[in-house]
C-alpha cells in the first residue's frame, strides 16, 4: 500500500543519497575489500533506524506497509553507492519473504528484528547451476531416519552475506520433489558456510552447506504451492531490488563519463566533442533513460497480484533490460575513458563488475525474457 | 498509467463509442493495394469524419474550429483512436503538425482567417525545407525569395516534399537576405502550389512509392501576405512545434507499434513453424526474442508516459522527444527486422501495400524497408544523438570546419 507522496519519495531518494555519499561509494568499497563480513555495520543500523529497510514490512511486524514504489529510490541509491550492507537480501527478500509465509507470525519478532537490521537473515536456495526457479533448488528436505523428524542436507550456492547471517530462510525440495520454505539458525554445527567471492567487490557470496541439519516442525513456515509462491516472490523482490540497483549505478557511470570526456583532451580538443563519443554517450543516456522508466513501473507493479500477467512482464522487463544497459554502460564507460579506465586504479571496473552480478542474480535476462513471454503467449 | 488522465475516463468512454460508430470496419483491407486515387478519397473521407466528430483538431481555439482541448485529453484521444485502430490522418499532417503552428504563432489574424478554415474543409499542404544541398544542414538552404514590390520572386529546389503531388499549399523556407549567414537571413512563406512556375516530380522511395516529391520553383511570385511573421526571422518560427504536438503524435506512433506491430506480429507468430515442424512460439529461443522486444515496446510507453507527465505537471520538456524518436525509430526497425527473419521465405514475397498504415501495416519487410524512413526523417538519428549530447549531456559542440 502506498503510504509515501511523490514528493515524500523524493525527499526520502535525496537523503539516501546524501547519506550514502559521505558513507558508501568507491574508496568505501576499495577499503572493504579484505574486510571479514564486507560491509560497515554502523551504516547499516543507521539505514534500518531511518526505516529503509522496516518501511516495506506489514505493519504488524513493525514495518510501515509501505508499498516498494515508496522506497524503491533507496535501491537505486544503493548502487549508485556501490553500497555492501545487506539491507536488500536480509530485510527487502529474506525478512519479507517469511512476513508472506502462512507461518509468518510464529517469526514476528524476528522480522522485527531484521527490520530493525538486529540481524541478519538470508535466502538460501540455489542448487550449483545458481537458477531461482523450482528445478533449480539446491538443498533438500528428508525424513531423518529416527521418528518424524526431518533433516536438511545438500547445498545452498551463492548465498548472500552467509558469513554474517544469524538466520537462514531455506528454499528446499522435499522427497516428493514438492517444495518447503524453512527459517533456521545459521550457527550450527551441522552447517558449513564456504566462502565464494564474486569478482564484484562490494559483495559477498558463499556456498552453505547442511550436514542432515534437524529442523523442527515450527522452523517451517510454507510448504508446497505456499513455499512455490514464496520463491516467486523472494525471485521478483531480488529482481526487482537488482534491477534499481543496476539503474542507479548506469545513471552515475553516465554523469562521470560525460564528466571525463568534457575535460580530458587530445587533439587539441575536449574527446566529449567527437562525434563518436557523443553518440555512445547519447546512447548511454538513452538507456539509463529507459531504464529508470521501466524500473519504476517494476516497482508498481509489485502491488498487483503476484502471478498478474502485467506484474510479470513489469518485474522481468526491469531486470532483463536494466541488467543488461548497465554491463552496456558501464563497459562504454571503460571504452570512452581510454588507457586509464581499465586500471584497477579506476573505478570503472568497480562498477562494471557490480553490474555484472546483478545481470546473474535473481535470474538471467534470458530467464527474465522467457518469463515475459510465459506471461504474454501462455506457457508452451 | 498517468494519473491526470483519469479525469477524463467519461471521455474515453465517448471516443471509443465513437470510434464504433465511424471508424471504417474494414479499412486495412480495403486500402491494401489501393491505387494514389483511391488513397486520397478514402483520406479525404476520414478527414471529413474525424472534423465532424470534432477530432481533426481539437487543440485548436475555438474560434479556429477547434474546441482549446487541453494536452491531458487530447492524450486521451489519439490512445483511444489508436485503440480502435483508426487509420491516421495522413493527408492533413502536414498542414496540421507543420503549417498551422507557425500561422498561429507567428501569423496575423488575416493569414489565420485564410488559410486555417482551409485546412479543416479541404487543403492539403506540403513542407518546403530540405533540399538537394540542405539536409541535416538546413539552416544552409538557397532557394532565394527576393523581394520586388508587392510579392517575393522565388527560385530554387526544394526536396522530400511530402504530399507535394496533391498539395494546394507550401509552407516554405526560403532565404529572403542573401548576405546573411545560414539561418540568419531565411524567410518563412506560404506558397501557392498551382502557382505558374511551380513543378513537382515525384520521388519513388525504396519500397516503390512515390510518397514524396521534388519541388522546382522558377520565378514563382508570392504576395508579401503570405509572409509568416517577420522577414529574415522564418528559422526562429519554423522551430515552433509544440511539445505538446510531439507529445500526440508520438502517442500514437507508440500505440501503432504496441497494437499493429507488436500485438499483430504475436498474433501472426501462432502460424510459423520451425524448421522441425514445431511452432515458433513453443521454441525457447524465439519465445526469448519475443519476451525481449515485448517488453522493450512497453519502455517506448513508459518513456513517452514520463515526458507527457513532465508535460503536464511542468509544463516543458527536455530533450525527451529526441531520445524518444531514436528509441522508437530503431525499436520499430529491431521489431521488423525481428518479424522478417522468424517468418522466413514467405515475409519476403511481394504482396500489395497499405498506404494508409503508418509504421505498421502488417506487411513485416515493407515495413522493415520502410523504417529507414522514420530514423532518417523528422532530424536523423544521428542529428538526434548529437542534440542529446550537446543539450542534454552538455558535451561540447565539434568545431565547424
Amino acid at each position: 500500500m502506498t503510504v509515501l507522496t511523490h514528493e515524500e519519495r523524493a525527499e526520502l531518494t535525496t537523503s539516501a543519497r546524501a547519506l550514502l555519499a559521505e558513507s558508501s561509494g568507491p574508496s568505501n568499497a576499495r577499503a572493504l575489500l579484505d574486510d571479514a563480513i564486507g560491509y560497515d555495520p554502523a551504516l547499516f543500523r543507521e539505514m534500518c533506524s531511518l526505516g529503509w529497510g522496516a518501511m516495506c514490512l506489514p505493519e504488524r511486524f513493525g514495518g510501515y506497509g509501505a508499498s516498494a514504489a515508496d522506497v524503491a529510490g533507496v535501491w537505486s541509491e544503493l548502487g549508485r553507492s556501490l553500497c555492501s550492507t545487506p539491507l536488500v537480501e536480509s530485510v527487502v527478500v529474506a525478512a519479507g519473504v517469511i512476513a508472506e509465509a502462512p507461518g509468518a507470525d510464529g517469526f514476528a519478532d524476528l522480522i522485527g528484528a531484521l527490520g530493525r537490521g538486529e540481524v541478519i537473515a538470508t535466502l538460501a536456495q540455489c542448487g550449483p547451476a545458481g537458477h531461482h526457479t523450482a528445478a533449480g533448488v539446491g538443498p533438500r528436505f528428508e525424513k531423518s531416519g529416527d521418528g518424524d523428524g526431518v533433516v536438511l542436507s545438500g547445498s545452498a550456492h551463492f548465498v548472500s552475506h552467509a558469513v554474517v547471517a544469524d538466520w537462514f530462510v531455506v528454499i528446499a525440495r522435499d522427497d516428493s520433489a514438492a517444495l518447503v520454505c524453512a527459517v533456521i539458525t545459521a550457527q550450527q554445527a551441522a552447517i558449513s558456510v564456504v566462502s565464494t567471492p564474486p569478482i564484484d567487490h562490494t559483495r559477498r557470496l558463499s556456498r552453505v552447506e547442511f550436514d542432515r541439519v534437524e529442523v523442527a516442525a515450527d522452523s517451517v513456515v510454507a510448504e508446497g504451492d505456499d513455499a512455490v509462491r514464496l520463491a516467486e516472490l523472494a525471485l521478483e523482490r531480488g529482481a526487482v531490488a537488482c534491477a534499481h540497483d543496476s539503474f542507479g549505478l548506469a545513471e552515475v557511470v553516465v554523469e562521470n563519463t560525460v564528466d571525463y570526456v568534457s575535460s580530458r583532451e587530445q587533439f587539441g580538443r575536449p574527446v566529449g566533442s567527437f562525434q563518436a563519443i557523443k553518440h555512445r554517450l547519447a546512447d548511454d543516456r538513452l538507456m539509463v533513460e529507459a531504464s529508470r522508466v521501466v524500473v519504476e513501473e517494476s516497482a508498481e507493479a509489485m502491488d498487483l497480484e503476484i502471478g498478474r500477467p502485467s506484474r510479470t512482464v513489469a518485474v522481468s522487463n526491469a531486470k532483463a533490460y536494466a541488467s543488461d544497459s548497465a554491463v552496456d554502460v558501464c563497459g562504454d564507460s571503460i571504452r570512452s575513458h581510454g588507457g586509464i579506465g581499465f586500471t584497477w586504479e579506476h573505478d570503472a571496473h568497480l562498477y562494471l563488475k557490480r553490474a555484472m552480478l546483478n545481470q546473474a542474480m535473481f535470474g538471467t535476462s534470458s530467464f527474465h525474457r522467457r518469463r515475459i513471454a510465459d506471461a504474454v503467449l501462455g506457457p508452451v | 498509467m498517468i494519473e491526470e488522465l483519469a479525469r477524463y475516463d467519461n471521455f474515453r468512454a465517448e471516443v471509443a463509442g465513437w470510434c464504433r460508430e465511424n471508424v471504417p470496419a474494414n479499412w486495412r483491407q480495403e486500402q491494401t493495394g489501393a491505387s494514389h486515387a483511391q488513397y486520397l478519397t478514402f483520406q479525404r473521407e476520414w478527414r471529413r469524419v474525424l472534423a465532424a466528430g470534432g477530432y481533426l483538431v481539437p487543440h485548436w481555439p475555438q474560434q479556429w474550429g477547434g474546441s482549446d482541448m487541453e494536452l491531458a485529453q487530447q492524450v486521451v484521444l489519439y490512445e483511444e483512436l489508436a485503440r480502435a485502430d483508426a487509420p491516421r490522418a495522413d493527408l492533413t499532417k502536414v498542414a496540421i503538425y507543420n503549417a498551422a503552428p507557425p500561422i498561429f504563432a507567428a501569423g496575423n489574424d488575416e493569414q489565420r482567417q485564410r488559410f486555417l478554415p482551409g485546412i479543416i474543409e479541404q487543403d492539403v499542404w506540403c513542407q518546403g525545407f530540405s533540399e538537394p544541398n540542405a539536409g541535416s544542414d538546413l539552416a544552409s538552404l538557397s532557394t532565394k525569395a527576393s523581394r520586388d514590390g508587392d510579392r517575393y520572386i522565388v527560385n530554387g529546389q526544394k526536396i522530400w516534399t511530402s504530399l507535394a503531388a496533391d498539395a494546394d499549399y507550401c509552407i516554405l523556407l526560403a532565404r529572403t537576405d542573401p548576405d546573411a549567414a545560414n539561418s540568419r537571413g531565411l524567410s518563412l512563406l506560404v506558397m501557392d502550389m498551382h502557382s505558374p512556375g511551380v513543378e513537382v516530380r515525384p520521388i519513388i522511395n525504396a519500397i516503390g512509392r512515390g510518397e514524396f516529391c521534388e519541388t522546382f520553383m522558377t520565378d514563382v511570385e508570392i504576395p508579401v501576405e503570405n509572409l509568416i511573421g517577420d522577414e529574415n526571422n522564418g528559422w526562429a518560427i519554423s522551430q515552433t512545434t509544440l511539445a505538446s504536438e510531439r507529445a500526440v503524435v508520438l502517442t500514437t506512433i507508440s500505440e501503432l507499434v504496441r497494437r499493429a506491430g507488436r500485438d499483430h506480429i504475436i498474433e501472426t507468430a501462432r502460424h510459423w513453424t520451425m524448421p522441425d515442424g514445431t511452432p515458433s512460439l513453443a521454441d525457447g529461443g524465439v519465445r526469448e526474442q519475443l519476451g525481449g522486444i515485448y517488453g522493450e515496446v512497453e519502455i517506448l510507453r513508459l518513456l513517452l508516459n514520463r515526458m507527457i507527465t513532465n508535460l503536464l505537471r511542468e509544463g516543458g520538456v527536455g530533450a525527451e522527444s529526441s531520445v524518444i524518436k531514436i528509441y522508437y525509430s530503431e525499436l520499430l526497425q529491431r521489431l521488423m527486422r525481428l518479424a522478417v527473419e522468424l517468418e522466413g521465405l514467405d515475409a519476403q514475397l511481394e504482396r500489395p501495400f497499405n498506404p494508409s498504415s503508418s509504421q505498421a501495416s502488417g506487411n513485416h519487410i515493407m515495413d522493415y524497408v520502410m523504417s529507414f524512413g522514420w530514423t532518417i526523417g523528422g532530424g536523423t538519428n544521428e542529428i538526434m544523438r548529437n542534440l542529446v549530447a550537446e543539450k542534454v549531456l552538455g558535451l561540447p559542440r565539434e568545431r565547424r570546419s
